[in-house]
């Protein structure tokens, strides 16, 4: 029986944080696996923390604002410190669909690939719409990630992903500290980790405002570019 | 070098040695850290009683005057005093990062076993 943990990073999600965690409790997993969830609460300024001690929700709270990375990370190194075998990045704000979560783990279960990226469209069955904008920018960091690393990722974008126990340590003591997901794709290709792109459902977001705004996202794909050319510069890891 | 500019550089190097001193006295400064500052103001000063070390590096490199040396050394010694402190920013920010995952995880983990699970737990215990 392999245990699975769902790191759900909140910040500012008083709104959202009870109807994700009772999402994520309405999944029932099978035989395969035993399910856990921690919510990392990143120094909300709004009733997060409130919230989750009122309705029981385990909560990790940081002591102090670290943006998405860091409490992600934080998310890892409790996963690595507990002994789970399969840690798994959920959303906090309602976006993902816990229903795709066997889909996203399975490879990891079947022991086939180190991590998995779960995405709205690798054949297009998520509820999902986005801006054109939006996806102009998503097809770019794709093709940028596939020229510098070789691998195929069409939403390098997702923050739902899952990690086996070696993605975990890897992620445990190296990740981004700002919009971190297309880099972390490319530091563990470069690694030489075997990922998956596997189609899972997402939603629109139900309460409160995404975290890029319009004139964030100038700035986001700049420093994302950057990211990804320093990151695949780092010496490829001999397996 | 006009002798304005030499009494202004002397004013200047001694001020900016006896702030140095007093904040690394007081606990203000590391040590580690003033030296470049003292670095600087001695330059500063030596410059500033010996204008001939001046001219004859201008001499050497081709520059103008030697008024024109000291921009340039002012503002290439910021440009890598700026250099250095950023590298030493960024240091800081993982360090505190890492400070504050451990600090939390820690106090997760103590209080956990001081309550012990009434929480919603997922479907491990539940």
């Amino acid at each position: 029986m392999k245990n699975v943990l769902l790191i759900i990073p909140a910040y500012n999600e008083e709104k959202n944080i009870k109807t994700t965690v009772d999402h994520v409790l309405s999944h029932s997993p099978g035989a395969a696996y035993q399910l856990d969830y921690i919510v990392v609460n990143d120094g909300s300024r709004d009733g997060t923390g409130a919230v989750c001690r009122r309705e029981g929700i385990r909560c990790l709270p940081l002591v102090q604002n670290l943006g998405i990375g860091g409490a992600v990370q934080t998310g890892y190194l409790y996963a690595l410190q507990n002994g789970y075998d399969i840690a798994v990045q959920f959303d906090g704000d309602g976006q993902h669909d816990i229903a795709s979560l066997d889909a996203l783990i399975e490879p990891i279960l079947q022991g086939e690939v180190d991590f998995t990226v779960g995405s709205r469209f690798v054949d297009g069955t998520s509820d999902f719409r986005s801006t054109f904008m939006r996806r102009l920018g998503i097809r770019y960091l794709s093709l940028l990630i596939r020229i510098v690393s070789g691998g195929r990722i069409k939403d390098p974008t997702s923050g739902y992903r899952a990690a086996n126990r070696k993605a975990i340590a890897f992620l445990a003591s190296n990740y981004p500290a700002d919009y971190p997901e297309p880099e972390s794709i490319v530091a563990l290709l470069k690694k030489g980790f075997r990922l998956r792109e596997v189609q899972v459902n997402m939603f629109e977001r139900a309460a409160g405002k995404s975290s890029i705004s319009f004139w964030k996202s100038i700035y986001y794909m700049f420093k994302v570019s950057l990211a990804i050319l320093c990151t695949s510069m780092q010496r490829k890891e001999k397996s | 070098m006009s002798l304005h500019l030499r009494i202004a550089m002397i004013v200047l190097a001694v001020g900016v040695m006896v702030i140095i001193f007093r904040s690394v006295n007081k606990k203000h400064m590391r040590m580690q850290y003033s030296l470049v500052w003292i670095l600087i103001s001695v330059a500063l000063l030596l410059v500033a009683i010996f204008p001939i070390l001046a001219q004859w590096l201008c001499l050497l490199l081709g520059i103008e005057t030697p008024s024109n040396l000291i921009f340039l050394l002012g503002i290439l010694a910021l440009l890598l005093l700026n250099f250095t402190q950023t590298g030493i920013i960024s240091k800081q920010s993982e360090q505190i990062k890492t400070l504050t995952q451990a600090l939390s995880l820690h106090q997760y983990a103590q209080e956990k076993e001081e309550t012990h699970g009434d929480e919603k737990s997922g479907n491990k215990e539940g």
